[in-house]
């Protein structure tokens, strides 16, 4: 899928996220990337070890990063997807108090990967589906960002 | 007129309801009302208890501000957001990937960036690299 819009946003290595830590106004550990014409994406996140996330993190999950896609150049267009990926080698991914982790979206980390742009680096490796747009809820966000849930807009459209 | 006891004040309740115009939404209020009302019934709820919900619901509002949502907590904690995003999944035409929560600390400005860049400002600690197609 190119020109994919792929959203990340994660919690620094303590498990807190920039809205926990700083004037509303600063943004960190989160981004916007696009796929390349073959919809690859690739980006660099912080590493989040055992120890520093089972501190402050509100769902003391093995969450490594939340992720959401859209893709504007499908013919008919795709449901946005809302997700998130886990790591399998967490203490608390049997634990998770908010039911996020699922099978399917549990992730290894791998070194040496020789198909990662950086193979220096540990790597994850994890393909996006997406789904057709139906009809009644072509938008598909599960949520929202809470500041707009204030201001009374919960639809938000990029 | 209702003669209104632990079993019609349901009815009475639902018929409150009457004027809503729009038939979705009245069917979503209608399903709440029953729905609460059974479970009041089940445990038999007592008077203190109901002022303990109360207190423990008007904590989880105090507890909002503009950029914490403490309400999309409750919800994720009591699974009620897994639901809703496992019936939004089912609703699809086809198989993509899993929905997993939103959680409460998405913004929707994040900072545009291109393919390869950390999502961290100032990088110093250990970095790994995500990467896939989508």
């Amino acid at each position: 899928m190119p020109n994919a819009s792929v959203q990340i946003w994660q919690t620094d290595d303590h498990g807190t996220y920039d809205l926990q830590l700083n004037d509303p106004s600063v943004m960190d550990m989160r981004g916007w990337f696009h796929t390349d014409p073959q919809g690859r994406y690739c980006l660099l996140a912080g590493v989040l070890d055992s120890d520093g996330r089972s501190g402050g993190r509100y769902d003391s999950s093995a969450e490594t990063a939340r992720v959401s896609s859209r893709a504007h150049s499908f013919p008919g267009g795709c449901r946005e997807l809302v997700t998130a990926l886990y790591l399998r080698n967490d203490d608390h991914i049997d634990s998770d108090t908010v039911f996020g982790v699922t099978e399917s979206l549990v992730t290894e980390t791998r070194l040496n990967d020789p198909s990662s742009h950086f193979p220096e680096l540990p790597s994850i490796q994890f393909d996006f589906t997406l789904a057709t747009a139906t009809a009644e809820d072509a938008s598909g966000r599960v949520g929202a960002d809470p500041s707009q849930i204030v201001k009374g807009q919960t639809v938000v459209s990029h | 007129m209702f003669t209104i006891d632990e079993n019609t004040i349901t009815d009475a309740a639902i018929a409150q309801l009457c004027a809503t115009t729009d038939p979705r939404l009245k069917q979503i209020m209608e399903a709440l009302v029953r729905h609460l009302h059974a479970f009041a019934r089940e445990v038999d709820l007592t008077a203190s208890e109901w002022l303990e919900g109360i207190k423990f619901l008007t904590a989880v509002g105090q507890t909002c501000t503009p950029y914490r949502q403490e309400f999309v907590l409750l919800s994720d904690t009591l699974g009620l957001s897994s639901l809703v995003n496992a019936l939004h999944d089912r609703r699809s035409t086809e198989k993509g990937t899993k929905t997993s929560l939103l959680g409460p600390f998405y913004r929707q400005d994040s900072p545009a960036r291109k393919l390869g860049d950390s999502i961290a400002s100032k990088p110093g600690g250990p970095e790994i690299c995500i990467y896939g197609r989508v």
